[in-house]
């Protein structure tokens, strides 16, 4: 959380994931140049230049991947959450891995004649018709200028000044350079004499990564579009008991139309807030109370359960509802609260009055 | 996430997918498929055509 902005707020956890994270980049283009040294000798030798191109660009492809599955495998099982936590760091270091298989590339097949190296990625070849020819390169350039503004704007600066919703738009813009990528790969390395292993990779990983997208999407769609709450007299809706809900836990409720709501249960009652983070949209309900605040499940911003503002000296706020609970149902008002609002919680009846009720 | 968002999200990937799929088949058939103009040698006179 931010009231001043610092280029990144370490703590033990990020300094952690992004060790590992430079380990394994640095592990995966060392174990490629030295594999591809040793096994391709002689005729089938290539230039340690082109070894360096190929290493880069495969462990780009490789993280860029594995950042697309991220998202999705955390909405299907919990157990991935704790890999969204840094992975701005991961999308940076990705670019950057990406920038020197672009730059040597550049530099390598279009710096040593007399045109702009760049212009000659553009024009050295206009074969715009065919596709075992088709100027491959381009695509990679603008696959790279994509993901050089997402990196630019990936500090919480132009998260806070675009808005979240304006910010998480523009980075959906990865989609985009995923594309472009795979065929980059596609209608270059892929028309070279290479091995289907290639071709079987690209294409496997490319079905698994829209599957995911794709399932979790259709699965949140449906979501959203019931109602799993039951109208209970004037302006409440019942969104269920008590019982349901562990303590310290929430509930996520979704009502036709509305945002979604996170109905917690903590040591002093019930108490309903919005289910968005204002850092990223992350799912609150999905957290859980961590030293007396809602802890975001994706990177950690906390929230007072009682009146949705950040503790002191944040100063993010997020909706509340309000809330009772008779006998041991729990009731919402759906009519948001302004962020930050102070609400009573609902104290939950004894058991045993509850069993009478 | 906001509801928007995640139809949005929905709606990317219901276009995005179908034409990265399409994109690949399309790369693996041409890699696949004979060159469309294949090659003939010009026929250059040779020393015993020579009169
Ligand atoms: C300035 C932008 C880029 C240029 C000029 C460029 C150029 C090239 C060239 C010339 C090749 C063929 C190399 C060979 O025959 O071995 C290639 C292959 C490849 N590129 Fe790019 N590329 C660019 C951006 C990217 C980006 C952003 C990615 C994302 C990960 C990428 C991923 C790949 C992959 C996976 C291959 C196949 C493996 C290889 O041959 O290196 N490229 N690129
Ligand atoms: S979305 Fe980043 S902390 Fe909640």
């Amino acid at each position: 959380m931010s009231i001043q902005y610092r280029a990144v707020q370490w703590n033990r956890h990020k300094r952690i994931y992004d060790l590992l994270l430079v380990a394994g980049v640095v592990l995966f283009i060392a174990v490629f140049m030295i594999v591809g040294l040793t096994r391709w000798q002689g005729t089938a030798a290539a230039h340690p230049v082109t070894l360096l191109m190929r290493a880069t660009s495969s462990c780009a492809i490789t993280m860029l991947s594995i950042i697309l599955m991220i998202g999705p495998a955390a909405r299907l099982s919990p157990r991935f959450s704790p890999l969204l936590y840094n992975r701005r760091h991961f999308g940076v270091t990705m670019f950057l891995v990406a920038l020197i298989h672009g730059a040597v590339a550049v530099f390598w097949y279009h710096g040593f004649g007399i045109v702009n190296p760049i212009v000659s990625v553009f024009t050295s070849n206009a074969r715009y018709d065919s596709l075992s020819g088709f100027p491959f390169q381009p695509l990679g350039v603008l696959a790279l200028a994509i993901l050089f503004v997402m990196a630019a704007t990936s500090h919480d600066f132009w998260l806070k000044n675009l808005t979240p919703t304006v910010w998480k738009t523009l980075h959906m813009l990865v989609y985009v350079a995923y594309a472009l990528i795979v065929m980059h790969v596609t209608l270059g390395f892929l028309q070279d004499d290479v091995s289907w292993v290639y071709g079987a990779l690209l294409g496997g990983t490319a079905v698994v990564i829209i599957t995911l997208h794709l399932v979790t999407g259709v699965r949140e769609w449906r979501r959203d579009s019931r109602d799993e709450g039951q109208a209970f007299g004037e302006g409440w809706i019942d969104v269920g008991s008590v019982d349901d809900i562990e303590l310290n836990h929430a509930k996520v409720v979704v009502l036709r139309g509305c945002e979604r709501i996170a109905v917690y249960r903590h040591a002093d009652g019930i108490s309903a807030i919005s289910n968005v983070c204002a850092h990223q949209n992350g799912p609150l309900g999905e957290g859980r109370i961590v030293d007396g605040c809602v802890t975001c499940p994706w990177h950690g911003y906390q929230y007072l359960v009682h009146n949705g503002q950040s503790p002191p000296p944040y100063t993010e706020k997020i909706p509340t509802y309000d809330v009772r609970v008779e006998g041991r149902r729990i009731l919402v008002n759906p009519e948001a609260n302004p962020p930050g609002t102070e609400v009573t919680p609902a104290s939950i009846p004894s058991e045993t009055s509850g069993d009478r009720a | 996430m906001i509801r928007a968002h995640r139809r949005r999200h929905l709606v990317v990937w219901l276009v995005l997918g179908p034409l990265i799929l399409i994109g690949l088949a399309l790369g693996l058939w041409a890699r696949l498929a004979p060159p469309v103009e294949s090659f003939t040698p010009p026929s250059v006179p040779s020393a015993e055509d020579a009169p």
